[in-house]
């Protein structure tokens, strides 16, 4: 499972020319980005810039106007999300969204329902894989004690958590995080980056919406970065903190960021 | 985008059927005579409703029959609903009025809706026949009570609840009588009437109780007849609560007989011939029972129709077109007011033998029985003019 | 007024609340998740009601009352695939509450045309007989029964909604509905099955009451009222919420009657409620103020 083998097979995902305004107002246009199996692709850009609304569109809760959406070469635009989910595109939400009065061990068991439909075969021996894992996500994040516990008791960090182990329980074709990081404390952001090049080495893809510089650099095989709704640069993070017109758009303009 | 299509739709053909009905220009000489009837027909007392309308129409269709009136001029009906409720009442009376152009109306049975659309008659100045509404309110405004349009064939509750009383009073063995009544304007002043009609003869009343229209369960007030020594349940409740409260009353063993405002025929009967409601007793303007020729003839007309006896809203509903025919007969006229003119000097003999004769307040004073069953059959113990 | 007669009231609380739990809860599955406020339940209860009185007949009390909750639930279906999904997304919520009403006119007049207004009942001889005797507490086996159906029912309800992977969907789906999409879950599916529930739901309690009360297409008028003041009180669209709040309101009326007047009883509710909004507005058992 590496990006450099299979000429022959599709990338896991690629976009190309997507399009969408609100009321006339550009919010993308003519984006296009390629992902390759087993890779970490950072998409980046200032506030504003149309990130969300890409992963919006690829994951279908907003439908797209124009442009071509293809998971393993197989067109997924404008489906349902539900579909696009099942299809194996797993998704988390800038703000969080859980069940607040589902337990921990509820959100994991539904988490991978969605996405299997009640097989028969092997179906016993495919759920105890899914229990254990379920199992060691809960445990690695600290969050054990609490699968019992309706989620609405969590910290918003154990919250962020518990999304991503929602997530990541369930190996999707491809994880989409919007911002794993932002909102928690330095603990959590350890956790959260361990937890994601874990899963990379074991062969997840990954999608990644962030702002925190020194994870896209530690983290990301490739960058994409968006500005007003338009592609800006793509390449390796240590080659795009040396594009002038990124660090203008998206660095000088905030202000905090110094190229690593 | 759909819903608003089809909400374009139902108003254009609400404003096409306005349009077509209006465009009949009234015409007091010649072509049908049409006569109103404001009943409940949706709602919680729309069976009663539906009851006053075949006796309705059957009287219509008899009446043309027989060569209809004023030289083969036919009758008919226009009814409308008014759903037991007070503001569908006066806007059903005002349609029939002022779209329809009708010559008169019967309405409005429930007695709060006729109290509210009385007022619309006398505006304008088309008789209304009140013929099943027995809340006395009506005849208070009506006649020498301002209200010359308005005239009630039925008698009101404050008659029979004194005929009533009497007879319990007589009959000597019930002296705590509980009263369950709907929280209607003839429950709450039937229940009123029955009350002072008892004290006045000495009868306990243990407890009021009005219910909404449209209980379904009564266990709360059974129990509490069978704990607090109530010998006996009066009930001023109306269509399918009436017909629910015996069901129930039945099957927990109350063990109680029931008087006040019961009809003892059909589906109650079936449950009230059971010996524990032996004793019980109804004050009622009508029975099928009734042994009179002109009865037995409706009846049977009536029967052959709809598959049940006539209940006293279809006779009433059917006495109403008969009193009202008559009127016109004697007005030589459909025009409202030369009916109401007539309908002033009603002399006409009932189904049942009494007679229709407005007094002053525009009230009849036809006959009432005082109803009993006796091993499981209804039978009339003695009739009382009002 | 002695022991007896608290204990009959007692009893009958229990009776009314078995019935208000089902109507209840049903009311709250289909707002917990399809967030439509169904005013054509008391429509689909009186339906339910109609359904046995032409099943029980035929097949007797308890394969009627099954037979009349499948068919419920049928049309439960039909209606969510034909009306309920087919709203547009924007102002779903207000659109879902005409057209639910002007469904409740349509089944109610329809149900005039058909049977006609008068009320009906089941045969004797297909009516449960007798009654049980509790102590001195007389208790008609039809009544019995109504309790021994929404215990059996709510029972089933709260393994499916807790034990089983769809039920952990719909309550998802009622929780967060755009997380529940995130995980494949399908959002028609879980809105047939809430229908339904739902529908099932007021079909039994209709189903129940036909061998006690008497049948009419007016019966469900009134209770449907005071059914979603239980929803409220109990917290919208929390299933729990509204079946406790049933028994409590069952219990509520039938002592506010029974110590008081009928007046008194059917006011109790609504005044519970007014007393509830004004501590606790999201209701007794929510846990957050849904919008």
């Amino acid at each position: 499972m590496t990006a450099t083998l299979g000429a022959a097979a599709p990338p896991a995902l690629q976009v190309t020319g997507l399009g969408k305004s609100f009321m006339g107002v550009a919010a993308l246009s003519d984006v296009e980005f390629t992902l390759s199996t087993g890779t970490v692709l950072g998409l980046i850009g200032p506030n504003g810039s149309g990130k969300s609304t890409a992963l919006d569109c690829v994951t279908g809760f907003v439908r797209p106007d124009s442009g071509q959406i293809l998971l393993d070469g197989e067109s997924i635009f404008g489906k349902a999300p539900h579909l696009i989910a099942r299809a194996g595109l797993v998704r988390t939400f800038q703000t969080v969204k859980l069940y607040d009065q589902l337990t921990l061990d509820e959100h994991m068991s539904l988490s991978l329902r969605g996405l299997y439909k009640a097989g028969r075969s092997g179906a016993s021996r495919r759920r105890s894989a899914e229990r254990k894992r379920a199992t060691s996500w809960l445990v690695e994040f600290g969050l054990e004690q609490l699968r019992s516990a309706p989620a609405g008791i969590l910290s918003y960090g154990q919250k962020k958590l518990l999304a991503l182990a929602a997530v990541l329980v369930t190996q999707p074709r491809i994880a989409l995080l919007d911002e794993p990081l932002a909102g928690v404390n330095p603990r959590i952001i350890d956790l959260i980056r361990d937890a994601i090049l874990q899963a990379n080495t074991e062969g997840q893809t990954f999608l990644i919406i962030e702002h925190n510089v020194e994870f896209i650099t530690s983290c990301c095989s490739e960058v994409v970065v968006l500005d007003a709704g338009k592609k800006l640069a793509a390449g390796p993070p240590s080659v795009i903190w040396d594009d002038p017109a990124v660090y203008e758009a998206f660095l000088g303009r905030k202000g905090d960021g110094h190229a690593g | 985008m759909r819903t608003r299509t089809l909400a374009a739709a139902a108003a254009l053909a609400l404003t096409v059927v306005g349009c077509a009905s209006s465009t009949d220009s009234p015409d007091t000489n010649s072509g049908p005579i049409t006569i109103g009837l404001s009943a409940p027909l949706s709602g919680p007392a729309a069976a009663l409703g539906e009851n006053e309308r075949n006796g309705v129409q059957l009287a219509i269709d008899q009446i043309n029959q027989d060569g209809g009136l004023l030289g083969s001029r036919k009758l008919t009906l226009a009814a409308q609903d008014n759903a037991c409720n007070p503001t569908d009442g006066v806007g059903s009376v005002t349609k029939l009025i002022t779209q329809q152009q009708v010559s008169a109306v019967i309405g409005a049975l429930c007695s709060g809706v006729t109290l509210a659309a009385m007022p619309l008659a006398k505006r304008y100045q088309v008789p209304l026949v009140v013929a099943t509404s027995t809340s006395p309110d009506i005849t208070t405004a009506a006649g020498k009570g301002g209200n010359d349009f308005t005239f009630r064939i039925n008698p009101s509750d404050a008659t029979l609840a004194v005929a009533l009383s009497s007879y319990l009073h007589k009959a000597g063995d019930v002296r705590k009588v509980a009263i369950l009544a709907e929280d209607s304007t003839y429950g709450r002043t039937g229940a009123a009437a029955l009350q002072k009609a008892l004290n006045d003869k000495g009868i306990t009343v243990t407890g009021v109780d009005f219910v909404a229209q449209g209980t379904s369960d009564f266990s709360t007030q059974i129990s509490k007849y069978r704990n607090n020594g109530t010998q006996s349940v009066a009930l001023y409740i109306s269509g399918a609560d009436h017909l629910s409260f015996l069901r129930q009353a039945a099957s927990a063993r109350l063990q109680l007989p029931v008087t006040g405002r019961v009809e003892l025929e059909g589906q109650n009967l079936e449950i009230l011939k059971d010996e524990q409601f032996a004793g019980s007793s109804s004050v009622y303007p009508y029975s099928s029972l009734i042994k009179t020729p002109a009865n037995a003839k409706f009846a049977k007309a009536y029967e052959s129709a709809h598959k049940t006896p006539p209940t006293y809203e279809s006779f009433e509903g059917y006495s109403a077109v008969m009193v009202l025919a008559d009127a016109i007969s004697r007005a030589k006229s459909s025009d409202p007011k030369a009916i109401q003119k007539a309908l002033v000097k009603t002399d006409f003999t009932s189904l049942t033998g009494g007679t229709v004769k407005f007094d002053a307040y525009h009230q009849a004073h036809d006959k009432a029985f005082i109803l009993q069953i006796k091993n499981g059959k209804t039978v009339i113990v003695s009739d009382v003019v009002t | 007024m002695d022991a007896t007669y608290t204990w009959e009231l007692l009893a009958n609380g229990v009776v009314l609340g078995s019935s208000y739990a089902l109507l209840a809860a049903g009311l709250a599955v289909i707002f917990g998740v399809l967030n439509v406020v169904n005013f054509a339940h008391g429509a689909l209860y009186m339906l339910g009601a109609f359904a046995a009185y032409f099943f029980i007949p035929l097949t007797g009390y308890w394969i009627g009352i099954l037979l009349t909750a499948a068919t419920m639930a049928i049309l439960g279906i039909v209606l969510q695939e034909g009306l309920l999904r087919r709203l547009p997304p924007d102002g779903a919520f207000s659109r879902s509450m005409l057209l639910t009403l002007g469904l409740a006119m349509i089944i109610q007049n329809g149900a005039i045309v058909l049977w006609g207004a008068g009320p009906r009942q089941l045969p004797e001889d297909s009516r449960p007989q007798g009654h049980l005797l509790l102590g001195d507490v007389i208790i008609p086996t039809g009544r019995a029964f109504i309790v021994v159906v929404a215990v059996a029912t709510l029972g089933a309800l709260y393994l499916l909604l807790n034990r089983t992977q769809v039920g952990r969907a719909m309550r998802g789906v009622s929780q967060n509905p755009t997380a529940a999409l995130v995980v494949g879950i399908s959002p028609e599916r879980i809105g047939r099955l809430a229908m339904a529930l739902g529908v099932g739901l007021a079909g039994i309690a209709g189903a129940t009451l036909t061998p006690v009360f008497t049948v009419s297409p007016q019966m469900g008028i009134t209770i449907v009222f005071k059914v979603f003041a239980i929803v409220v009180i109990g917290g919208l669209g929390s299933v729990p919420g509204a079946v406790i709040v049933a028994y409590l309101v069952g219990m509520l009326e039938s002592f506010a009657g029974g110590y008081g007047s009928a007046m008194t009883q059917s006011i109790s509710v609504f005044l519970f409620m007014i007393a509830i909004m004004l501590v606790r507005p999201q209701g007794l058992f929510s846990t957050e103020v849904r919008v």
